[in-house]
């Protein structure tokens, strides 16, 4: 069932009414221009048959005005067209990117999570670029289709009616030959495009994987698995190519046979006297104008229903509401204490699959709370909920004895400072990273935030320094470099609470040393939220967590849950500390 | 720099765009690639080219058959409105007509023109009905014969690209991990199917154009000088105009069209990133600065867009004028010159459009050039691939691995630079004369602090890299003398960065062993600790894992990389701490595994783990490069170094 079309163009009138002035005029001088366009057949045929035939010596002069004048003017116009829709489509294009990337920025996680990045990044780069196309150019195309048609049609009549039969024909049946074939290629190119897919991901996983590869000798085999990709996508290429090649041809045939058919019976209506040899040149200039806008007319449908899925796929985007927001009453508190509590806080992110139940914890100011237990028992879904990157579904979190649904979600937002397992840096200068969170930084409160997470003295051995770019296009650094730069982005925004979820993980003993070190340092004063599977790394928090299945196991500090005889952390702990383990010295 | 406003374009997000540089020497490439690749079917390629051209070139012809229609069949001439009587025509032509229709107006006076024949010839009917046929014939059998051309042509063109796809896939899984590493595998997968691809479009579309345009040109320029060469004048004075006006336009053009594909390819760039790193941004609350980055980047393309839009309207509008000027000048000045008795009507006309013909293959071939050097870049980039040396291959006279291993693996001096990035930069030595041994049946536990080497030293272990002096023996036998693809059979090595293939967890599993049985795969897995998680899935080891195993953690891609490598049943196994992404408990259980399987066989464990190095017979400690500690758990505990202090914070 293709889309209504009707229904996502009203949807496109908000961002088109803003030019639909200049789109009107567009619409009027496409009208001129294209009968511009249609009107030097009729002028040579005067020429020939009256001037040149009939010897009318007067007319030439004016015909000759006529002649020069009709192309400058044309090509005047033309000119004046494509300014307008570059002008219109362009700015139609970036009107809807941005107002579709301020909404964008504006959604919860969860419309992420369920979204690939690549996916999102299409809609918004490409299928508005698709639906510009439609907007303006494609517009513009069907009137001057439209009219060229409308006039080569009269224009041909009044020629020679038989003529005009005749072409009829030859336009039907290059239509149908259209129509009969571009299913054919289509098929086949997709096929084609299918095998190249496959071959293309062959070849992608057997570079990422490289040392695999080279580390099981199977060069050789992957050499053969290739051929065979290879093989079937030139084969199927070939029969796309030829399969459109045998389309052109027969195209170009019924072209050149249609046009001479034409030329020849029109030169016999010549020999009968019915007409004049002008009158064969003109028509055959008109046939060819017929062609193809015929064409284009019977892809028509096809391109209207590919411009409602792109637009379909574009409003979307702009239907989903952002699922947490700030309440039109909300409070903007300067600063929090850093105070938290959650009374019965339950969520799930699938109703009947709860991931927190009933949780109660009371945080008060610059308490350390770690929270362990085994993956996906809820640890990092609790930093969603203090970040309110999504409501809870049962219960309340306060902070400051406020509810967060009563903040503003920007003043909530602006206490956090976040280190997450993945360091996320973005491609501008290491001194831009770390003001991140707080823009307004002075210099110097950059470089004290950097020498806390112990990373000046490496920024400063850095050839640019703080100018040094970083992210996919800059500088190289290692993982352990880029969470220490997080840290100082981190310590830079001054935050009431901070959040650091696995931050460690990833690292070796040294660098989680070094973090650790910083982190001691950093949490002076402040709430903090750690998770973490390196047990050393929590054993100084005030409040440890054991979290399983949603619920709380076990809760205390390290002293107090070290002494549960048959506690669970000690179990972990002991475990993790290598007790117990056989020496090898024993094993010998 | 073109004369019109160079916006402000570089500013964070979008970075200058690079350009390439020249080189010299492509030439030569280019020949070797033809020689290589093309020349073989240059039979086909040839008459290929010949029937396609012969098929443009049958415009002229058409033109022509059109001027003998008006000439010598329908006899279209001026009427100078005098004297004479055509009651004597009238019969003569009485026959060819329609007697019901009156007499048409062109059917006048033609003695004025100096022509041996008078008027329409007799049986003009049967005339233009013969010459119909063969001027249909004519496209016919062009017809036919371009379009076996093509077909021919398509077929050379992917047996081309076939060819040289092949190539490139060996060449690439042949060349040496270094090269791997400085070449991302989206740039190696652009080369090896984008650039191979737009070789095989743009060479055969080059060659065919250069051949056709010059055809054209040829012919056209020889009638129109045969015809009637006052018009050819003309249309060469048109000519340079012409070309004049598209040559200054051109380089804006492409100068924006390379700026606009930038910033857009800068825009997908900041648009993923963003989006990627959305948790940040929402939660430093700054939406408002990220959209004004946007705003910025879009902006700047809109600008672009806009005055490329315009530069080549503006071009576009001065080659409508000169082509219309052509046209009309042709026309108008043909017209007189029938007029005047000068020329027949058939002869303007067949001058005319030869005249128009000619445009086209000129603008043509002279943009060709810029399809060359394109041609040369993507060629560059392919040769490149094609001529880098392969330096780690087979000695001549290598043996066997031997089995079993009955003395060890002995490192000897070793030491090891990666090739310096920049060509006049000085290689970082990673690894300073390392020495140490493993004798057969025990395990050295390799530790040491990130960017220490350990990876490095597993890499040459492997012979993934060949160190830059010193050597490494297998039982007294140099790793160089060692047949690779023996070699690497009979060691198992896992990466530190876990290597999955989209694909089956089975196949994933097997990768080493094509053909293993199922409770080998299964023996594996459970040695890995990952058999109860493969049966929490629907379909189990069925289960297909997207690439790079993003469906999968950390911990479980590492688990099913070791699974892999012990299916091989291996006699040396290299680890290269590839249990760090995993929690302590499923860590301990692996680390009970490995001590119960790898009883009686060699291994190199690199592992920032006490609870692991306990287990070995031997550590070592490898600090900037060098060996700094080396010894049994207990002597190194006593010794106050890199591994006691390591012990200290991981115990308490």
């Amino acid at each position: 069932m293709p889309p209504q079309p009707s229904g996502s163009f009203t949807r496109m009138l908000p961002f088109v009414r803003p030019y639909r002035a200049r789109l009107f005029g567009l619409f009027g001088l496409t009208v001129m221009l294209s009968v511009l366009v249609m009107l030097p057949p009729l002028v040579m045929r005067s020429v020939i048959n009256d001037v040149l035939t009939d010897g009318q010596r007067e007319k030439f002069l004016g015909l000759a005005i006529c002649m020069i004048m009709l192309p400058l003017l044309s090509s005047f116009l033309g000119y004046l067209q494509t300014l307008g829709i570059a002008f219109v489509g362009q700015r139609f294009v970036y009107d809807i990117r941005v107002s579709l990337y301020k909404h964008l920025l504006r959604l919860s996680q969860r419309y992420f999570h369920r979204n690939s990045t690549g996916k999102i990044v299409n809609r918004l780069m490409g299928d508005s670029g698709t639906v510009q196309q439609m907007v303006t150019a494609q517009s513009i195309n069907i009137i001057s289709d439209l009219v060229c048609a409308a006039f080569a049609i009269s224009a041909t009549f009044l020629i020679s009616w038989r003529l005009a039969i005749l072409l009829c024909i030859i336009v039907t049946v290059f239509v149908v030959n259209y129509r009969m074939t571009i299913g054919r290629i289509r098929v086949a190119t997709k096929g084609a495009r299918t095998a190249g897919d496959r071959m293309s991901g062959g070849v992608q996983n057997r570079l990422i994987g490289n040392v695999a590869v080279k580390s099981f000798g199977a060069e050789e085999r992957e050499n053969l698995v290739f051929h065979d990709h290879s093989t079937a996508t030139l084969g199927l290429g070939k029969q796309a190519a030829l399969a459109s090649n045998a389309f052109s041809m027969n195209t170009q045939l019924i072209q050149s046979l249609g046009q001479s058919t034409i030329y020849f019976l029109g030169c016999a209506l010549v020999l009968v006297g019915d007409i004049q040899y002008g009158d064969v040149v003109a028509f055959s200039a008109y046939a060819v104008q017929l062609l193809g806008p015929a064409v284009r007319f019977s892809e028509l449908v096809r391109q209207l229903q590919n411009v409602s899925i792109a637009t379909d796929r574009l409003f979307e985007i702009f239907g989903e509401d952002p699922e947490v927001d700030t309440a039109t009453d909300a409070i903007d508190a300067e600063r929090l204490t850093g105070e938290v509590e959650f009374q019965n806080v339950s969520f799930y992110y699938e109703e009947g699959n709860p991931v927190i139940k009933e949780f109660s914890l009371h945080v008060k100011a610059g308490q350390t709370i770690a929270l362990i237990g085994p993956t996906g028992c809820g640890k990092s879904t609790i930093l969603s909920l203090i970040l309110r990157f999504y409501d809870v579904t049962g219960g309340a979190l306060l902070m400051d004895g406020i509810n967060i649904r009563d903040l503003d979600l920007h003043c909530l937002r602006r206490q956090f400072g976040i280190v997450l397992q993945e360091p996320l840096l973005f491609n501008v200068s290491i001194y831009e990273n770390i003001r991140y969170g707080r823009p307004e930084a002075s210099r110097e409160e950059i470089i004290a935030a950097a020498t806390v997470a112990e990373i000046h003295s490496f920024i400063e051995t850095l050839p640019d320094g703080y100018n040094t770019i970083v992210g996919d296009s800059g500088v190289e650094l290692s993982v352990g470099q880029k969470q220490r730069i997080t840290i100082a982005r981190a310590v830079a925004a001054d935050p009431a609470i901070l959040i650091m979820d696995e931050a460690t993980s990833s690292l070796d003993s040294d660098s989680e040393q070094a973090i650790q070190r910083a982190m001691d340092r950093v949490l002076v004063n402040r709430t903090c939220f750690v998770v973490a599977h390196r047990l050393s790394t929590i054993r100084n928090a005030d409040q440890i967590i054991l979290l399983d299945g949603g619920l709380i196991a076990e809760k205390g500090n390290h002293q107090e849950l070290m002494a549960l005889p048959h506690g669970r952390y000690r179990e972990l702990y002991e475990k993790h500390m290598g007790a117990g383990v056989i020496h090898d010295g024993e094993e010998e | 720099m073109f004369g019109f406003q160079e916006h402000y374009r570089n500013y964070p997000h979008r970075p200058p765009r690079r350009e390439k540089e020249e080189r010299a020497g492509e030439e030569s490439h280019f020949w070797r690639f033809f020689r290589r690749y093309v020349l073989p079917h240059k039979w086909v390629l040839m008459l290929c080219l010949f029937l396609i051209s012969v098929n443009a070139c049958s415009t002229y012809l058409m033109s022509f058959y059109g001027r003998l229609v008006v000439d010598t069949i329908l006899v279209v001439r001026t009427t100078e409105t005098t004297t004479e009587s055509d009651t004597e025509l009238h019969s003569v032509h009485e026959r060819d007509r329609n007697p019901t229709e009156l007499p048409s107006t062109s059917q006048g006076h033609r003695m004025d023109m100096g022509l041996s024949f008078t008027d329409r010839p007799p049986e003009a009917g049967h005339k233009l009905f013969v010459l119909a046929l063969f001027y249909m014939g004519t496209q016919i059998t062009l017809n036919f014969l371009a379009r076996m051309a093509t077909r021919s042509q398509i077929i050379v063109a992917q047996g081309i690209t076939g060819n040289l796809r092949e190539d490139m896939h060996r060449k690439v899984m042949e060349l040496d991990l270094a090269y791997h590493q400085a070449h991302s595998p989206g740039r190696l997968l652009s080369r090896i199917l984008s650039d191979v691809q737009v070789l095989q479009d743009q060479m055969v579309g080059t060659m065919t154009s250069l051949v056709r345009c010059t055809m054209l040109i040829v012919v056209g320029v020889t009638i129109l000088l045969c015809t009637n060469w006052r018009m050819g004048l003309i249309v060469f004075g048109l000519l340079p105009l012409y070309i004049l006006v598209v040559n200054q336009a051109r380089p804006k053009i492409q100068h924006l069209t390379r700026e606009l594909r930038h910033t857009n390819s800068c825009l997908w760039g900041l648009t993923s990133q963003k989006l990627e790193s959305i948790k940040a941004i929402q939660a430093y609350g700054r939406e408002h600065a990220e959209q004004l980055n946007y705003r910025r980047l879009i902006s700047t393309f809109l600008r672009d867009a806009l005055t490329q839009q315009r530069v080549s309207a503006t071009m576009g509008r001065t080659m409508g004028i000169i082509t219309a000027g052509g046209q009309v000048g042709t026309f108008l000045l043909g017209a007189k010159w029938v007029l005047d008795g000068k020329m027949t009507l058939g002869e303007m006309l067949f001058v005319r459009n030869t005249a128009l013909t000619l445009f086209g293959p000129v603008v043509e071939l002279s943009s060709l050039n810029i399809l060359f050097s394109n041609l040369q870049v993507v060629l560059q980039r392919v040769v490149d691939v094609l001529d880098h040396p392969v330096k780690i291959v087979d000695a001549p006279d290598a043996v066997d691995f031997p089995i079993p291993v009955a003395k060890g693996v002995d490192v000897r001096h070793v030491s090891f630079a990666y090739p310096a990035s920049e060509p006049d930069g000085e290689e970082e030595p990673v690894l300073r004369d390392v020495t140490f041994s493993v004798p057969a049946g025990t395990w050295l536990c390799v530790m040491g602090a990130s960017g220490s080497g350990k990876s490095t030293l597993v890499n040459l272990l492997a012979r993934l890299h060949e160190p830059k002096s010193g050597q490494i023996l297998f039982d007294g036998v140099d790793l160089r003398k060692l047949r690779m693809t023996d070699l690497r059979r009979h060691i198992g090595l896992v990466p530190q960065e876990a290597q999955i293939f989209s694909g089956t967890v089975r196949d994933n599993i097997c990768y080493g062993v094509p053909g293993a049985e199922p409770n080998e795969i299964m023996a594996a897995a459970k040695a890995a600790e990952l058999h109860d998680f493969i049966l929490t899935m629907k379909v189990q080891y069925e289960t297909l894992i997207g690439q790079r195993g993003q469906s999968l953690s950390g911990g479980q891609r590492q688990r099913l990389s070791l699974a892999r490598a012990l299916i091989t049943n291996p006699e040396v196994l290299i680890l290269d701490d590839c249990t760090s992404a995993l929690d302590a408990n499923t860590e301990g259980k692996i680390q009970d595994t490995l001590a119960r399987i790898l009883v009686g066989k060699t291994a190199i464990i690199v592992s920032q783990r006490v609870s692991m190095a306990k287990r070995c017979h031997h550590i070592c400690v490898l600090e900037d490069g060098t060996v700094s500690e080396f010894g049994t758990h207990n002597q190194l505990v006593g010794s106050g170094g890199f591994y006691a202090r390591l012990h200290s914070q991981q115990t308490e």
